[in-house]
């Protein structure tokens, strides 16, 4: 797609324009987005509550994208936390699939199955990859959680 | 085939996943004789079970599910096989199609579209195999 000004959209445009506003997860799991997706020049740690999966992109976009749960707000015994984090990983695993099935017609890109990082204190951004963020708030069991996807990306060459 | 006499394996490695999709099939009175976290586990049950339908996830570690099926599809051509996985693009459904399997369901499942696809190859059969 070329812009009228003649200067063809980039990665960021299509990846914005391909992330779901909504997603209903068998009916009692919501991702709803909560902030639009923005270049980011760092990745901080949000609170020491934050656990972190991570999924390799491969294709026409190669990198990872690295998706947080923050349960700062929430006092979790350890069954309910192992509980939240399998419905946290699927739920990120459907949120990226869905938005790579989007992005089908510009890039054509697969995903790793989800793999646990725990707790990332701090994180580097490799210059070669670009970096983008967004947010979601995960609404499960009637609790609301913050969820920020990152992607380090770069398109193949 | 009657639906409750219909025995149906479900293979995905998220646990979250497995329960939920078990818990629409049952809903349904359908009759789920198993649950496999990976294709590993699945290879086994079907080893020395019958099942008549295998609902397989195709992104798992190790072994994908669509060698799964490449698999099921071989040593077990009673058995039909519906693919799901987070990723639609048209190049995945039609691996998981020339792979064998008799249909394929994006994530996340919708309880009505996943009960049309177990409806429709048993009303048929399977003739479609």
């Amino acid at each position: 797609m070329i812009l009228e000004t003649g200067k063809p959209l980039s990665l960021d445009f299509y990846l914005r324009k391909a992330l779901p506003e909504e997603l209903n997860i068998f009916n009692h799991i919501y991702l709803v987005s909560d902030t639009p997706l923005l270049k980011s020049n760092k990745i901080v740690e949000k609170t020491k509550y934050e656990n972190a999966i991570k999924f390799i992109l491969q294709g026409d976009l190669q990198g990872h994208c690295l998706c947080f749960i923050d349960t700062y707000e929430h006092k979790l015994e350890s069954t309910q936390l192992n509980e939240l984090q399998s419905v946290f990983k699927e739920s990120a695993n459907i949120l990226l699939g869905n938005t790579l099935s989007a992005l089908e017609k510009n890039y054509l890109v697969s995903i790793s199955h989800p793999m646990e990082q725990g707790r990332l204190s701090s994180y580097k951004i490799e210059d070669s990859f670009d970096s983008y963020s967004t947010s979601y708030k995960l609404i499960y069991n009637l609790k609301e959680y913050y969820v920020r996807l990152v992607f380090q990306i770069r398109e193949k060459r | 085939m009657n639906k409750k006499d219909a025995r149906i394996l479900v293979v995905d490695d998220s646990d979250f996943s497995r329960k939920e999709i078990s818990k629409y099939l049952e809903a349904a009175n359908l009759n789920v004789v198993g649950e496999a976290s990976s294709a590993k586990e699945a290879t086994n049950f079907i080893k020395d079970r019958h099942v008549d339908i295998a609902i397989v996830d195709i992104v798992m570690p190790e072994i994908s599910g669509l060698e799964l099926t490449e698999f099921i599809v071989e040593n077990n051509p009673d058995t039909a096989v519906i693919c799901i996985s987070s990723l639609a693009q048209e190049n995945i459904v039609m691996e998981a199609i020339s792979a064998g399997a008799s249909d394929f369901i994006q994530k996340p499942i919708k309880q009505e579209q996943l009960l049309e696809s177990i409806y429709k190859l048993l009303s048929n059969g399977f003739d479609n195999l």
